[in-house]
């Protein structure tokens, strides 16, 4: 096994003492900082390679190969003529996009047809199903959260602070010679290449001191950014709220709001897709949880803890750290002020304040860096436009329903009756759970919207 | 009520429920017990040191627990979750414990927390049982008062899961305020999912809490506190234990062939007067011989008791030590 580095004395505290300060970064030590990231080539973070797929392939033996081949991404080749540039891939194709489709599945008896002008893809993939087969490539990028990003060759690190803190997940480097790819660099790598470097240099690791609450993260505070569904929800409720939120993951909380869990994309690609019925998509969040848990532990006993968060006063560093420790891509930011309470028993869960994730600190190196046009919750934002517009209800009803969230302020229920009212035109009970009309969902090349049961 | 516990015993042994009224006066009871432990409880060798064993009914079954007085054992924690019988398996224990409190010491695990337990089984299964989510309250609240860990004849120190960088010493840990559920991070959380590794000093663990530590910080820790061993659990070991560091540290695993896969054996450790290590292992859950002397006398069945998460440990006689055990 190879040597692990250290971390050092001053970096074990994962709490800092610093008042409640905007920290910045001393301008001379920054400009000493941003000219070492230039130094260093970005094909040197590469850390997997691109692994192509045919634009013809059908979306279910895509996500199988995802699953199998256990990676995050394939490059979907471009077709035959279809490309000017003469570029290879038409587009890249991952978890994001699998959830995506299949939240699109599973709701497509619902979309009335105006709701499909002025979205062709969605009517091609709506007929190529009807025609017994999904070709990948209309469902790449589905999620409008895995754009195919590219960067030269001599690209250094600080062009890949410019397009990891844009929200993108990974980004391709070319080759020097040909019009091939020398591989993928993933968002992950950054803040593990940040961290060595915090190692050599001293005045970096002091910066990287500073709690969470002193520095400027969009998404700390619960009102801007915790996508959230409750225990008692189902499945298909959360694949909704994925695909039309445009996150990859939400936080699962019970009754009384405190945090109880998160499930992912990827968790819907691992569980949901290779089941034959739709059962699942009505499975409650709390079975769905212990669902995703199981295997974990239950061949090397190493389970793990039901979420992965942080508080506000723990160091940009711890947060770095145990973002890389969990191989997550971002970490909920819960209150514990109550934990040096000892007068009652505090709950394990905290208070959900807000979330960290890798872009939003990324996004903070990138300013240090000067970077232009840093908006960590544009691909977000976007998404959202673009699936609210999709709704037949939404019309503003999503955008408040959202701002609103928080606990214990009764806002949480308004929220929840303004998710339940949004297109459920077939749902029962408000709880989700689509209607026995028939419709039932098929996956990949069984979803054909004519048949009826 | 001596005699009720020893019919709930018998009962919780054949892996028969318990009434909803007779979990509320256990639970009750225990805690009645387990408040006045130390968060390190004191033991004196010899004693039996078991970590996760999940063949409660086996060891019970082929030692004369009963009889001996002399017999002592610590239990290193996460009794529940996984398997389907989590919910006898912990009352038994409980039961066992209010029968023989000073023979039988129960250390915290990880998997002793309201947050683990509604996620990895346990919540589940009580409501299935009950109907209703009282079983589960109570059980968690009986765990917020188990001790977080043990130390035998002040030299071998007993923890589920590992070090703590906020803990360099046995005394900081006596000065934590125990009695609440498990929090997502602190010195408390650290005792019960720490796991050493090949690292120098600390790392962040994948698990998501607690921390991973190295040799270095092991030795330190042992030669602080003048102890000799920290006996954990907290992971799998193939071999049923595994020694680290120098034999510093060791990991007691006791549940074989762990979730009916992963073709483990496992260990439990016996600590003789003068603190002397035997591990003794075992593969499956051997069929049953003998009976329990007079009293109670336990019916015996083949145990299917094998995946549920508790543990009991048990020496047993000479006879069925050669039976039994592999001498290490």
């Amino acid at each position: 096994m190879p040597p692990r580095k250290r971390m050092s004395v001053s970096s074990t505290s994962s709490r800092s003492e610093s008042p409640l300060v905007f920290a910045t970064a001393p301008n001379a030590d920054a400009e000493e900082w941003v000219k070492a990231w230039a130094q260093v080539p970005a094909r040197e973070l590469i850390d997997c390679p691109v692994i192509a797929i045919d634009a013809d392939t059908s979306v279910e033996d895509a996500c199988d190969m995802l699953l199998s081949k256990d990676i995050a991404c394939l490059a979907v080749q471009a077709r035959p003529g279809s490309s000017p540039s003469g570029a290879p891939y038409h587009g890249l194709f991952d978890f994001s996009d699998v959830n995506a489709f299949l939240t699109l599945a599973a709701t497509q008896h619902k979309l009335a047809s105006e709701n499909l002008k002025g979205r062709p893809r969605i009517q091609e993939i709506l007929a190529a199903a009807k025609a017994g087969r999904v070709p990948v490539h209309l469902v790449s990028n589905l999620s409008e959260k895995n754009p195919l990003e590219m960067l030269p060759y001599d690209a250094t690190i600080v062009s890949l602070l410019g397009v990891f803190s844009r929200g993108t997940h990974r980004v391709l480097i070319q080759s020097d010679t040909s019009s091939t790819f020398a591989g993928m660099v993933s968002d992950r790598q950054l803040p593990s290449w940040f961290t060595s470097f915090s190692q050599s240099s001293s005045t970096f690791l002091r910066y990287l001191s500073n709690p969470l609450s002193s520095l400027s993260l969009p998404s700390m505070y619960l009102y801007f950014s915790v996508i959230a569904a409750k225990a008692s929800e189902s499945v298909l409720d959360a694949m909704k709220l994925m695909s039309e939120e445009g996150v990859s993951t939400i936080a699962i909380v019970e009754e009384d709001g405190r945090l109880l869990s998160a499930v992912s994309v990827s968790d819907i690609g691992k569980i949901v897709v290779p089941q034959q019925d739709n059962q699942i998509l009505t499975m409650p969040l709390h079975q769905f949880v212990t669902m995703i848990k199981e295997p974990d532990g239950s061949t090397d006993g190493v389970d793990k803890f039901p979420v992965y968060s942080v508080s506000p006063s723990s160091t940009l560093y711890y947060t770095m750290q145990k973002l890389l420790a969990t191989s997550s891509h971002r970490l909920f930011v819960t209150d514990d002020a109550a934990l040096s309470s000892s007068t009652f028993p505090p709950t394990s869960a905290g208070n959900l304040t807000g979330i960290v994730s890798t872009v939003d600190v990324l996004s903070l190196f990138a300013r240090i860096a000067n970077l232009p046009d840093i908006d960590p919750t544009r691909m977000q934002r976007h998404r959202r436009a673009s699936s609210a517009s999709s709704n037949s209800n939404s019309s503003g009803s999503r955008s408040s329903g959202r701002s609103s969230f928080s606990f214990g302020t009764g806002s949480a229920r308004s929220r929840s009756s303004s998710r339940t009212s949004l297109g459920r035109l077939s749902f029962s009970g408000g709880t989700g759970i689509p209607s026995t009309d028939g419709k039932t969902f098929q996956w990949a090349e069984r979803v054909s919207p004519g048949k009826s049961q | 009520m001596p005699s009720d516990l020893d019919r709930q015993i018998e009962q919780l042994y054949r892996c028969e429920p318990i009434s909803e009224e007779d979990v509320k006066r256990l639970c009750i009871k225990a805690r009645e017990i387990l408040i006045e432990e130390a968060n390190v409880q004191v033991v004196d060798s010899p004693v039996t040191v078991s970590g996760f064993c999940s063949t409660l009914r086996t060891v019970l079954s082929t030692g004369m627990f009963a009889r001996r007085t002399s017999e002592a054992c610590i239990d290193h924690g996460d009794f529940v979750d996984r398997g389907f019988y989590s919910v006898e398996t912990f009352l038994l224990l409980l039961a066992l414990k209010v029968r023989y409190p000073e023979r039988i010491t129960l250390i915290r695990g990880n998997h002793e927390s309201r947050q683990i337990t509604q996620v990895y089984g346990f919540y589940d299964e009580c409501q299935r049982k009950y109907g209703s989510s009282n079983v589960w309250r109570w059980c968690c609240e009986v765990f917020d008062y188990l001790a977080l860990g043990a130390i035998v004849d002040g030299r071998v120190f007993c923890v589920h899961g590992g070090l703590s960088p906020n803990l360099q010493g046995i005394d900081q840990i006596r000065a934590i305020d125990r009695k609440q559920e498990v929090p997502h991070d602190g010195p408390m959380c650290d005792l019960l999912w720490s796991d050493p590794d090949d690292i120098t000093g600390w790392g962040l663990s994948p698990r998501g809490a607690g921390f991973l530590f190295g040799a270095d910080i092991t030795k330190i820790f042992a030669h602080n506190n003048a102890i000799d061993l920290i006996a954990r659990a907290h992971q799998l070991a193939m071999e049923g234990y595994k020694l680290m560091f120098d034999k510093t540290i060791v990991t007691v695993w006791s549940a074989p062939n762990y979730c009916y896969r992963c073709g483990n054996v496992a260990s439990i450790l016996e600590l003789d007067d003068n603190l002397g290590q035997e591990y003794k292992v075992f593969a499956h859950a051997p069929s049953v011989r003998s009976s329990l002397p007079e009293p109670p006398s336990f019916p015996l069945h083949p145990p299917h008791f094998t995946q549920a998460q508790a543990r009991g440990c048990i020496r047993a006689t000479k006879r069925e030590e050669r039976e039994f055990s592999l001498r290490i």
